[in-house]
């Protein structure tokens, strides 16, 4: 179910409001009615994999319960393998398989299912709670909270990848308190904001942008044509960030506080400070439990501190792009965020700082620039952009004002959890109103083009 | 103290509380006002609902602006196609025949979307003779179980649909409301009509000498491969009533897509050929015509603004030979 659909808007949600409304008040079925409520949103999309969802759910439940009573490090081990081949076989088959088949000349399989959908995020959910529970850090809890933890259906398909401490102890306390209406208008504000983002930003700048794409699949690009596909990185700005407020604000109205995703990532001046503000809760995932522990693999003794950092740098941007897909494009464009950081750590450590203006300039060009490969189909149709760019200006300005638009609000205009706290400061009947006309402008919107928002693929 | 911090605390849940209910009563109130205003200005003249049954063309998207066209009785005759067929000028087609024909064809439109706005036409004209020009190209004969559908979001609510799955459509759509507006502009003489009462608005698309790079084609799905988009093209040929008269063309292309002679994809290409004008062969008052072949019209790239779309060099000829087409072969409204 898309969050931006008129049956999710105007059936599920509004519904599933009024069903928690009343099971909010039962200790017993709070939880369980959420639950139910979250596998009905998971499985409007494709039934066939809520058993999945649950097997998964299940299956790292009672491994966890196994551990607390066993204290088997391997069993952790067993389990985030198992994790991961679920998610290999599912995600990457089909590249590994072509790789196998180009390098070493392995027979050619091709598998023929399809990607439960938003299965990278729970299955970083597991590992999280899996290695925090190894740490000592995590607890065991009752089933109903776990699987709650991974289905909330506001976060399941897409984020934000909440640290089972941030939410856990949320799960099964009474949502509708004394004072809930507050939360629950910042929850609105959060949503129409996300999807003003989403319907009005984002979809707008992919129909300008999907041409180029399209043609840069087939063929060589007039020349300055490319220079359209740049606007790739705003449109994927606005439709993730837009999502992950919608997240955010259907978790407010359903009492629970979701981490935040995105602060203007556009307005860094580095572009480790852009990484710090661009999917944070999956940059944190990377850090805590990836970058963490690679950088803690000895080779080379003490003195190759510094060199064991950036390699597990670039290892983790890489492994990041190849989240994002299977295939050599993603992998490359991790790998050139990974050569950005350590060139920019390298910077800082042995230069003086650039002015501001210079290194937010630089940043957003490099990310601009390198977005346009995770945006590609091939490294063929990349490089024929890349020409495009090169050999000369566009021909004409046919949907540069949608793109000025959206630069002006991703560069200049306060991050959206800025804007909706000053929207909610007080209970000004004013905003309500205006957020209520944003509203039907956005339903009406959606009429014309119901779009997927792009992270669903991941 | 106590009771002040409480009181305070009431008046703040309350105003959060009416924050909430301003919300949800605005956001009704403007879309039960906007649903009637729609509903009442009948923004694509299907008449429907309608203040007036007078026709409007309020949208230059012609698979919106065809469900007002299709109801004009003014007009017995239209042509039918994607975007190959769209730069035809009806009356150029019509010529000094007593057809008087409508633009019907829509960019990018699949088998199943020209058919729906035919049957519409018919539907709307079944009281006199009617004379259908379908346009096709290579794309009608693709083996893709896709080629019969698009990509492209389709209004068949406005077409064919019941009055209640209308009326859900027309009031979630952002075009309604914009085209409602524009009625009241039109009628208050403020705004042109974005079209040609025919439907017909001049191509204005340049020649774009970049994409004539292509290597003409070789291969092809078998010539005994089903044909999805032309099978939707055959029921509704069938369904015709005998006084109906028919044209189905196929459209010029450039010489650079045209398939190499002798190589699979020609072979398929015939095959495609040669069923069109079986099917066309079997009724009575119908024509068929190739233009889809290699003479000099296809060989001068100047004449398109692609490989597949003539341009306004191109059309006139086109045109013409359409219309000696209708002209040769006796089509005649009875």
């Amino acid at each position: 179910m898309l969050f931006n659909s008129y049956v999710f808007l105007l059936g599920f949600l509004p519904a599933a409001f009024l069903i928690y409304w009343f099971a909010d008040k039962s200790d017993t079925w709070r939880t369980r009615v959420l639950i139910v409520l979250s596998l009905i949103f998971y499985g409007y999309w494709d039934v066939r994999f809520v058993p999945l969802l649950i097997g998964s759910i299940l299956v790292n439940w009672y491994g966890a319960k196994l551990y607390a009573a066993s204290k088997s490090s391997a069993l952790i081990t067993c389990m985030i393998v198992l994790d991961l081949a679920v998610l290999g076989v599912f995600k990457y088959f089909n590249f590994f398989a072509a790789n196998l088949h180009a390098v070493f000349g392995v027979p050619l399989v091709r598998a023929h299912w399809a990607l439960p959908l938003g299965i990278s995020f729970f299955t970083f959910h597991h590992i999280m709670y899996l290695v925090d529970l190894r740490r000592g850090r995590a607890s065991t809890y009752p089933l109903d909270k776990y699987a709650l933890y991974i289905c909330f259906f506001p976060q399941a398909i897409a984020g934000p990848i909440a640290r089972w401490s941030e939410v856990m102890e949320q799960f099964g306390k009474r949502a509708f308190q004394p004072g809930w209406q507050q939360r629950c208008a910042l929850g609105v504000t959060f949503v129409v904001l996300g999807l003003l983002q989403k319907i009005m930003l984002g979809d707008p700048l992919a129909r300008i942008i999907y041409p180029v794409y399209q043609h840069a699949a087939t063929g060589p690009l007039p020349a300055g044509q490319g220079w359209l596909a740049l606007a790739f990185g705003f449109q994927v700005l606005f439709d993730f960030a837009g999502y992950s407020d919608i997240a955010i604000g259907l978790g407010l109205m359903f009492g629970i506080v979701l981490p935040r995703n995105f602060d203007g990532p556009f307005r860094a001046t580095s572009i480790v400070d852009l990484w710090q503000r661009w999917h944070m809760t999956l940059a944190r995932f990377l850090r805590d439990y990836v970058f963490t522990p690679l950088s803690r693999v000895r080779i080379g003794g003490g003195r190759h501190r510094m060199t064991r950092a950036l390699v597990a740098i670039m290892l983790t941007m890489a492994l990041c792009g190849l989240w994002h897909g299977a295939g050599w494009t993603y992998v490359l464009w991790g790998t050139l965020q990974g050569v950005g950081i350590v060139f920019a750590a390298a910077w800082s450590r042995n230069l003086p700082s650039p002015p501001a203006i210079v290194g937010w300039a630089a940043t957003l060009a490099f990310f601009l620039v390198t977005c346009v490969m995770f945006r590609a189909p091939t490294l063929e149709a990349t490089l024929r952009i890349y020409h495009s760019i090169a050999t000369g200006l566009p021909a004409d300005t046919n949907g540069f004002r949608t793109i000025a638009i959206a630069a002006f609000c991703a560069v200049v205009l306060p991050p959206s959890h800025v804007i909706a706290a000053r929207l909610t400061d007080r209970a000004n009947y004013y905003v309500a109103a205006s957020l209520a006309a944003a509203t039907v402008v956005v339903l009406l919107e959606i009429s014309r083009f119901e779009y997927e928002f792009i992270y669903f693929q991941f | 103290m106590s009771s002040s911090t409480s009181s305070f605390e009431q008046a703040a849940v309350a105003g959060w509380s009416k924050w909430l209910v301003r919300y949800l009563v605005t956001l009704a109130v403007l879309a039960a006002a906007l649903a009637l205003f729609v509903v009442v200005m009948d923004p694509f003249s299907t008449g429907r609902f309608a203040l007036t049954q007078r026709i409007d063309i309020t949208t230059s998207n012609p698979r919106l602006s065809d469900a007002a066209l299709v109801r004009d009785k003014r007009f017995n005759g239209a042509i039918f196609g994607d975007s190959v067929a769209i730069g035809l000028d009806p009356q150029a087609v019509a010529s000094q025949s007593k057809w008087r024909l409508l633009q019907l064809a829509m960019f990018a439109a699949s088998a199943r979307e020209v058919t729906t706005v035919a049957s519409a036409f018919e539907r709307h004209h079944s009281d006199g003779s009617t004379l259908e020009i379908f346009v096709v190209d290579s794309r009608w004969c693709s083996d893709d179980p896709k080629a019969q559908d698009s990509d492209a979001v389709f209004p068949a609510w406005l077409y064919n649909s019941n009055d209640a799955t209308y009326l859900a459509n027309l009031q979630l759509s952002s075009e309604a409301v914009v085209a409602s507006v524009t009625r009241l502009q039109i009628w208050a003489g403020l705004v042109q009509p974005p079209l040609r009462e025919d439907g017909y608005a001049p191509w204005s698309y340049g020649h774009n000498a970049a994409t004539f790079i292509q290597t003409r084609p070789v291969e092809a799905a078998a010539p005994t491969a089903p044909m999805p988009a032309l099978d939707v093209l055959a029921a509704h040929i069938s369904a015709l009533g005998d006084n109906r008269a028919l044209a189905v063309v196929f459209a010029p292309q450039h010489v650079s897509v045209l398939p190499v002679p002798g190589s699979a994809a020609a072979v398929r290409l015939e095959a495609c050929k040669q069923r069109v004008h079986d099917m066309v062969a079997r009724r009575p008052r119908a024509a068929y015509l190739d233009l889809m072949i290699e003479n000099p019209l296809a060989q001068d790239a100047e004449n398109f603004t692609d490989p597949l779309h003539l341009d306004g060099r191109g059309l006139p000829s086109f045109a013409a030979s359409v219309a000696q087409l209708i002209e040769q072969s006796g089509l005649k409204p009875d």
